[in-house]
């Protein structure tokens, strides 16, 4: 060929070369230079070119090409907003509530019959979840065979898209450790509520255009979607954030701590636009997710604060007993960082470090061995220091709380040890073994704030109450200093006598109206199925029920109150006869005792809110409005409406424990002495709970 | 369905009368939305006949004895047909945009969004263009094959040409596009 000056030519001709000549042959038979270089661009192009011609338009190009639904049960759809293996995802509205909605319409195919089952399930029970960062599920349907989830429609962006062109910077950072921060209290309700979400990734977090917060969406649900155990094309996207425990099922179940590492390798990536397990096919990242330490995020880049990298490496230790143990720590330690307040992490000592770095190379390790022998006794002594550190609680008081704090531990026997000087409260934090503890703040010879929390190994707890409230004697009974007859914890027909200091109870129990001014002061999480129940004006006088121990705890704290002691609640119901019923012992049982609705107790096990919501209209009574028999002297419905939660937490178990009777329970299979435990961060429709605090008593001067 | 009436447009279309390229092209860009309607509700296994072979076969119908010039013209149409629709589709939705936000979803590595869809099918009708003024039967071998989603061997029997022809044409056509489309998303990231 001679030379040529067509681009078509000459790359048709160099194509028909060898390739290791092609380059010498357009040189040499290119016109210009400039026609060379196009050329040799035009072959490198097709060499390297990602080759989706060959994907003819009507697949390449289907979303464009179909028309969209058009209408599904109430919802007009008004465009697509994305696809995947699983469905499509449109922007609809919702016809009859006239608000905006995003669409998820399942393929059929891609849920065969008993995948359809849990997904419905799923779906339930992730539409019960009631919290400002997580997308709300309006509604489950199904239309032609296709089921459907309706929405929450946030207008913004995926997290790694709100992120992808912001520039480096402190303010990008403090906006990252916000929005996680966000999500990190979103997965805590959920966990709370026993919901793991399994699939946390940049592309569930929505982070929303108005208000630049965080929400999580897609809860449980990709997790029906893909099973477990088969890694299919579709699931390839998301092994970058699974934790060691899903890469490997071998390494034991997963629970909420997976999320939790999740949420790390996302906040890892969001810091140093790196994602810490990137190498290579998706089983060579889920090995290295199973065995490779993380980068430190300082390495990849220096302005990443130090404590902000402590944090991150926390949630991403492999063990998930050395991660965050809950969400809400994270998002603790999170909100700490940005506010400039002490962390609960601290940077592992140089001797950690080595270990961990031996730990993962078994030769360096062997090698060595002569130079740890060498160290060995030192190392032996602070090891022991490290262990014992790590079986310690750490509490640290609110600076709003004031004065010299005591602590009083639980003891087996259901009961407080004697106060123990802790310490002024400003400050700590102070390590107590893990446990239940009463702690007290004394200033000026009085009580000012108390509250009883429990704190576990290696965590940090922030200790917070609202000063004492004052007495309203219409809403609460003194229980004067004195002997009170309680069951025995080990056998509770047994009766035995405690010596109580005076307390007050509160008359009847909490009502949905006290709640929501908790609510509406503090923001905090409202209780499931809240806008069915305690919302409806007609409601507002009932209990308030759908709430998890800690969520009656954080009420009584703002109060200024706390959760009556087991055996606060047992002497009170008991006072004055000391029996184990309120019309004293089981002979003496009235004739016209009400029979209870039996088919309460399926209901404990329904996810279904309409049914809750059916036999609390029916058989719940406002809180002042006494049942059949179910007072106790001044107290109203001691041993009726709904059981109550107290202050004691079950050591071993760690659930609170419950007293009191339901609408539901048989009252002569149950008396006062009943506990009812409950998984302890499990809401319960059934439950709902009265306040106490101490009666403040002059103290006795306090030892200095 | 043979249809005598779809012959003979096709037949006035290729005499260039007036008119019957317009008909036939509205005829067409109907049944190709019909069948990518119908095809929607099915579960999303991608067939290999394409969208243009179900509509050549509803609308011609199998056994119709159509002249080779004819079917050559069908499959023109066809795919002209194919490529407008995904213009005008991406255009409606680009519209849509501007009022509101997009929100990004997870996707599957084969199926990008459908703004992103939008977005490329937009800048691939302009490489297009581009390509036709370099070579015109380049821009024609893409039509047929991506748009119609005709073989190599089918293309060259519409074109007249031969297959390895076809094929050098393909090569030199993707490359041109690549490159091209390859350019505008590097200027949109640095510019």
């Amino acid at each position: 060929m001679k030379v040529s000056d067509s681009i078509q030519e000459l790359f048709q001709a160099a194509r028909a070369q060898p390739a290791p000549e092609r380059e010498a042959y357009v040189r040499r038979h290119a016109a210009t230079p400039d026609l060379a270089s196009d050329v040799l661009a035009l072959l490198t192009t097709l060499e390297t070119a990602e080759d989706w011609l060959e994907q003819p338009a009507a697949n390449r190009y289907r979303g464009l090409i179909e028309d969209l639904p058009g209408v599904l049960d109430d919802f007009e759809v008004v465009r697509e907003i994305g696809r995947g293996g699983m469905g499509v995802v449109y922007e609809a509205r919702d016809a009859r509530l006239q608000r905006r909605v995003a669409l998820k319409v399942v393929t059929p195919a891609a849920l065969p019959g008993a995948a359809l089952e849990r997904f419905e399930r799923e779906a339930k029970v992730v539409a019960s979840l009631n919290h400002p960062d997580i997308v709300t599920i309006h509604r489950y349907g199904e239309s032609d065979g296709r089921p459907y989830l309706a929405m929450e429609y946030i207008d913004g962006l995926t997290l790694d898209a709100a992120l992808a062109d912001t520039r480096d910077g402190a303010a990008r950072q403090r906006r990252i450790v916000r929005l996680i921060s966000e999500v990190a209290g979103a997965l805590d309700h959920a966990h709370a509520r026993s919901i793991v979400h399994r699939d946390i990734k940049p592309s569930n977090i929505l982070v929303s255009r108005e208000r630049d917060r965080a929400h999580l969406t897609d809860f449980g649900i990709a997790k029906v979607l893909e099973p477990d155990a088969t890694l299919t094309e579709e699931t390839v996207g998301t092994v970058h954030y699974m934790s060691p425990e899903q890469a490997d099922p071998s390494l034991g179940p997963i629970d909420h701590r997976s999320d939790i590492f999740s949420l790390g390798v996302v906040l890892y990536e969001a810091l140093t636009r790196q994602r810490p397990f990137a190498q290579g096919s998706s089983l060579q990242v889920l090995q290295a997710i199973r065995t490779h330490d993380v980068r430190p995020l300082r390495q990849l880049d220096r302005t990443i604060p130090r404590g902000l990298e402590l944090i991150c490496l926390r949630a991403l230790e492999k063990d998930p007993r050395r991660r965050y143990q809950t969400a809400a720590h994270f998002a603790g330690d999170l909100r700490c960082w940005l506010e400039g307040r002490p962390l609960s992490v601290r940077a592992p000592n140089p001797i950690e470090q080595a270990i961990r770095w031996l730990r993962a190379r078994p030769l360096a390790a062997t090698l060595g061995l002569l130079v740890l022998v060498a160290g060995l006794l030192g190392l032996v002594s602070y090891r022991y220091h490290l262990a014992w550190r790590r079986t310690q609680a750490w509490v640290r008081v609110n600076p709003a709380v004031q004065g010299t704090l005591t602590v009083r531990p639980a003891t087996p026997e259901l009961d407080f040890g004697p106060p123990q000087p802790l310490g002024r409260a400003g400050d700590g934090p102070f390590p107590l073994p893990p446990g239940l503890y009463w702690f007290e703040a004394h200033q000026d010879g009085m009580l000012r704030h108390e509250w009883i929390a429990r704190l576990e190994a290696d965590s940090l707890t922030e200790a917070n109450a609202a000063p004492l409230a004052e007495v309203d004697p219409t809403r609460m009974v003194l229980f004067p200093a004195g002997e009170y007859a309680v069951s025995e914890a080990e056998d509770p027909t047994a009766t035995r006598t405690v010596t109580l200091a005076a307390f007050y109870l509160d008359r009847y129990e909490v009502s949905n109206a006290e709640y929501a001014e908790f609510l509406a002061a503090t923001g905090h999480p409202e209780p499931v199925f809240w806008s069915k129940f305690g919302a409806r004006p007609d409601f507002a006088a009932r209990p308030v029920v759908g709430l998890a121990w800690r969520d009656a705890d954080a009420y009584a704290r703002w109060r200024g109150l706390r959760l009556p002691t087991a055996r606060e609640w047992e002497a009170a119901a008991r006072a004055g006869h000391g029996g184990a019923y309120p019309w004293g012992s089981a002979e003496s049982a009235p004739t016209d005792l009400a029979s209870t609705p039996c088919d309460g107790v399926l209901l404990s096990f329904s996810p279904d809110p309409d049914e809750h919501l059916e036999a609390y209209s029916r058989f719940v009574t406002p809180v002042d409005e006494s049942g059949p028999h179910a007072n106790c002297g001044e107290l109203i419905n001691m041993f009726g409406n709904v059981r109550e939660y107290t202050a004691w937490l079950d050591l071993a178990a760690g659930t609170p424990v419950v007293k009191g009777r339901a609408w539901m329970d048989d009252p002569l299979r149950h008396d006062l002495t009943a506990v009812w435990s409950h998984p302890p961060d499990r809401h319960n429709s059934l439950t709902g709970f009265r306040c106490a605090r101490s009666a403040a008593e002059p103290d006795t001067p306090p030892k200095e | 369905m043979g249809d005598d009436d779809l012959t003979r447009l096709i037949e006035e279309a290729r005499l260039n009368r007036p008119g019957a390229a317009d008909r036939l092209m509205e005829r067409v860009y109907s049944t190709l939305k019909q069948l990518a309607h119908r095809r929607k509700l099915q579960p999303p296994v991608f067939d290999t006949t394409t969208l243009v072979h179900e509509a050549y076969l509803r609308m011609v119908g199998e056994d119709a004895t159509l002249d080779f010039a004819s079917r050559a013209h069908f499959f023109f149409f066809a795919a002209r047909a194919m490529r407008n629709i995904s213009i005008d589709q991406a255009r409606k939705l680009r519209r849509q945009k501007h009022g509101g936000t997009m929100r990004r979803v997870e996707m599957s590595p084969h199926i990008c969004s459908v703004q992103d869809q939008a977005d490329e099918a937009l800048a691939l009708d302009e490489a297009l263009g581009k390509l036709k003024s370099v070579s015109a039967r380049a821009e024609q071998v893409v039509e047929l094959r991506f748009y119609a989603g005709l073989q190599h061997a089918e293309a060259a029997e519409v074109l007249g040409v031969s297959e390895a022809t076809v094929r050098r044409d393909w090569d030199f056509a993707k490359a041109f596009l690549y490159k091209e489309l390859g350019d505008r998303w590097q200027d949109s990231l640095t510019g």
